[in-house]
C-alpha cells in the first residue's frame, strides 16, 4: 500500500492481488477494505483485478487439463473399438452411467480434408440407435443430432446438439461434435468457448486429437491467435496424424 | 503509485511456497491443489504485468491479453513442475520481476508474430468480434485523474446504496450471486461464467439465471428507493467483502504460509 490520501494508505496492484488471494492477515485485510470502500479509484483497480482473476480461473480448467493423458472411459473405449469394426453392433455401458449407447459406425478410413483446416469427426451416417438399458429410447436430440451430422446437416445438427439435454460422458460427446458443427458452420468463437472449456484429459483418441485439433481452428478463426499457436505447438509434439497436420501448419 | 509502506508483497513468497508444495511427492490431491494455485497466482501475476507494459508496447486486446497470460502461466507452471525452474531462496523481487519479463517477452512475441502472419502494424491486429475490449494507452484500466476520495456525502450516500444492496444479495441462493456478481462486476460474458469453476452450467442457462437475478435485484432496490443501475464503486467491494472472502483463501496448505516478509 501507499501513501498518497491522509486517511489511510492507497492499495497498488501488489496489495490488491495479495488481498484477492487471500494472503493478507484479518486486520491488514480489514484496514485495506476499510480504505477500499473510501476511495474509488482504488476500488476501481481492485474490481479490475478481480475481474482479471475470474476471467482466469474460468479458464483454469482448460489451461490445467488441455495436454494430459488419462484413463480411457468404457464408452470412449467401445465407441473406437466400434469403429475399428464395420458395422458393427455394440452395447457401450458405462460404469457411472445407467444408460447404454448402442452404436452403429460405419468406420471412415481418415478424416476428409475439407477446403479449409477442418476435419469431420468420426461418425454414422448409417443405423445409429442410442437407447436405455431397459430399452426405452435415450435422448433423441442427441441420436438425431449426430446422425445428422453424419449426414453433414449442419443447421440441423447444431439444433438438435444444443438442446440435448444430456450427462456424463454423453454431454461430452454432444460438445465435442457441436464444437465440430459450429466450427464447419463458421461459428469459430462460439465453438473455441466450446471446445475450450472441455477436459480433453479423459478423452482418447481420435476424439481427443480431433477436438483439439478442431479447437485450434476455431481459435484461429476467430483472431485468438496468441492460444492457437500455444495450442499448435502442443500439437506438433504429438505423434500421427494431428503431429503431421500440426507440423505443416508450422512450416 | 509510490512509497510503497510494506517492504514488499506476499503473493511471491505465497507461489514460491505453493511451488515448493508442488515438487514435492505429495498426494495426488495436495498436488493438484497446489498446481491450481499455482497457476492462478501465476497467471493473476503475469496479468498484472500484462497490463503494465501492453500500455507502452502498444494495442492489445483484452482477449490477447487473457490469451498470453494463460499460456506463458502455463509454461511457467510445467517448467516448474519439471524442475527447470526454481524458486528456492529467491528474493520476492527477483520472482515478481522475472515475471515482469515472461509478460514482456509474451507480448513482443505477440507483436512479432502478428506483424509476420499479416504484414500490417502491430495497431490494425485484434479480432474482428465486437464484444473484444481494445485497450490502448492504458484505456483498459482507467487510471483516474479525478480525486482520490470522494466527498463525504457521496461516501455516505454510496456506503447506504452497498448496504441496500447486500441485503437483496442476501437474498439470493449462491450460484445466482455467483453470476450477476461475474457479470456485473466483472464483467465476463456468459460463455465465461459458464466455464467458472463455481458456476459450470451451459451458457444458456447462465443467462436465464443471470436475467432472473437481475430482475430480482432490481426489484428489491427499488423497492428500497434505489436504481440498481447507479452502483458506485464502493458497492462491490461491500459485496465482496461479504459473499467472496471465504472463496478467496489460498487453495493449498494455508497453514505453512506465514505471511510474513524476509
Amino acid at each position: 500500500m501507499n501513501e498518497q490520501s491522509s486517511s489511510s494508505p492507497h492499495l497498488d496492484e501488489d496489495a490488491c492481488l495479495d488481498l484477492l488471494h487471500g494472503l493478507e492477515p484479518p486486520e491488514k485485510r480489514e484496514a485495506s477494505l476499510q480504505h477500499l470502500a473510501a476511495c474509488p479509484s482504488c476500488a476501481q483497480r481492485f474490481q479490475l483485478m478481480f475481474s482479471e482473476r475470474e476471467s482466469l480461473r474460468a479458464q483454469e480448467g482448460e489451461a490445467l487439463r488441455g495436454d494430459e493423458a488419462a484413463p480411457e472411459s468404457t464408452l470412449w473405449a467401445r465407441l473406437r473399438a466400434s469403429l475399428r469394426r464395420p458395422r458393427l453392433q455394440l452395447a457401450m455401458g458405462l460404469a457411472a452411467a445407467v444408460a447404454v449407447v448402442i452404436v452403429t459406425l460405419l468406420p471412415r478410413q481418415a478424416p476428409e480434408p475439407e477446403a479449409s483446416l477442418l476435419y469431420w469427426l468420426p461418425s454414422s451416417t448409417a443405423d445409429l440407435r442410442l437407447r436405455t438399458s431397459d430399452g426405452t429410447a435415450l435422448n433423441e436430440d442427441l441420436a438425431a443430432g449426430l446422425e445428422a451430422y453424419g449426414n453433414r446437416d449442419l443447421d440441423r445438427a447444431t439444433r438438435l446438439l444444443e438442446r440435448a439435454e444430456v450427462g456424463g460422458h454423453y454431454e461430452t460427446i454432444r460438445k465435442i461434435y457441436l464444437g465440430s458443427t459450429l466450427a464447419w458452420s463458421g461459428k469459430h468463437a462460439e465453438a473455441a468457448a466450446l471446445l475450450g472449456n472441455l477436459s480433453t484429459r479423459t478423452l482418447p483418441d481420435p476424439w481427443r486429437s480431433e477436438a483439439r485439433w478442431t479447437l485450434f481452428v476455431a481459435l484461429r478463426g476467430c483472431g485468438r491467435n496468441a492460444r492457437a499457436d500455444s495450442l499448435l505447438a502442443l500439437l506438433n509434439r504429438e505423434s500421427g496424424e494431428i503431429g503431421r497436420r500440426a507440423h505443416e501448419q508450422l512450416e | 503509485m509510490t512509497g510503497s509502506t510494506t517492504p514488499s508483497p506476499r503473493w511471491p513468497l505465497r507461489l514460491q511456497l505453493v511451488c515448493e508444495e508442488l515438487q514435492k511427492s505429495g498426494t495426488d490431491h495436495a498436488r493438484e491443489s497446489a498446481r491450481a494455485e499455482a497457476w492462478l497466482l501465476i497467471s493473476s501475476a503475469i496479468a498484472r504485468y500484462l497490463r503494465f507494459h501492453a500500455r507502452r508496447l502498444g494495442k492489445f486486446t483484452r482477449e490477447d491479453l487473457e490469451d498470453l497470460a494463460s499460456q506463458k502461466s502455463l509454461d511457467l507452471l510445467r517448467r516448474i513442475e519439471r524442475g527447470k525452474w526454481r524458486m528456492s531462496g529467491r528474493e520476492s523481487s527477483d520472482i515478481s520481476g522475472f515475471l515482469s519479463k515472461v509478460a514482456r517477452n509474451g507480448l513482443l512475441d505477440l507483436l512479432h508474430q502478428a506483424e509476420r502472419r499479416y504484414r500490417q502494424p502491430a495497431s490494425k491486429l485484434g479480432p474482428a468480434s465486437g464484444d473484444s475490449k481494445e485497450m490502448d494507452g492504458g484505456a483498459y484500466i482507467e487510471e483516474t485523474t479525478a480525486s482520490m476520495t470522494d466527498p463525504p456525502d457521496t461516501l455516505v450516500d454510496g456506503r447506504e446504496f452497498a448496504a441496500a444492496l447486500r441485503g437483496c444479495a442476501e437474498q439470493l441462493n449462491a450460484r445466482s450471486l455467483t453470476i450477476w456478481i461475474l457479470r456485473v462486476f466483472a464483467e465476463m460474458s456468459s460463455r465465461q461464467i459458464a466455464a467458472h469453476p463455481e458456476v459450470s452450467l451451459k451458457v444458456g442457462h447462465v443467462d436465464v439465471v443471470f436475467q432472473r437475478t437481475r430482475k430480482a435485484i432490481g426489484t428489491c432496490m427499488r423497492g428500497k428507493g434505489y436504481e440498481p443501475q447507479d452502483i458506485p464503486p464502493c458497492a462491490f467491494v461491500e459485496l465482496w467483502r461479504a459473499f467472496r472472502i471465504g472463496r478467496e483463501q489460498p487453495l493449498a496448505n494455508p497453514s505453512d504460509f506465514r505471511g510474513e516478509t524476509p
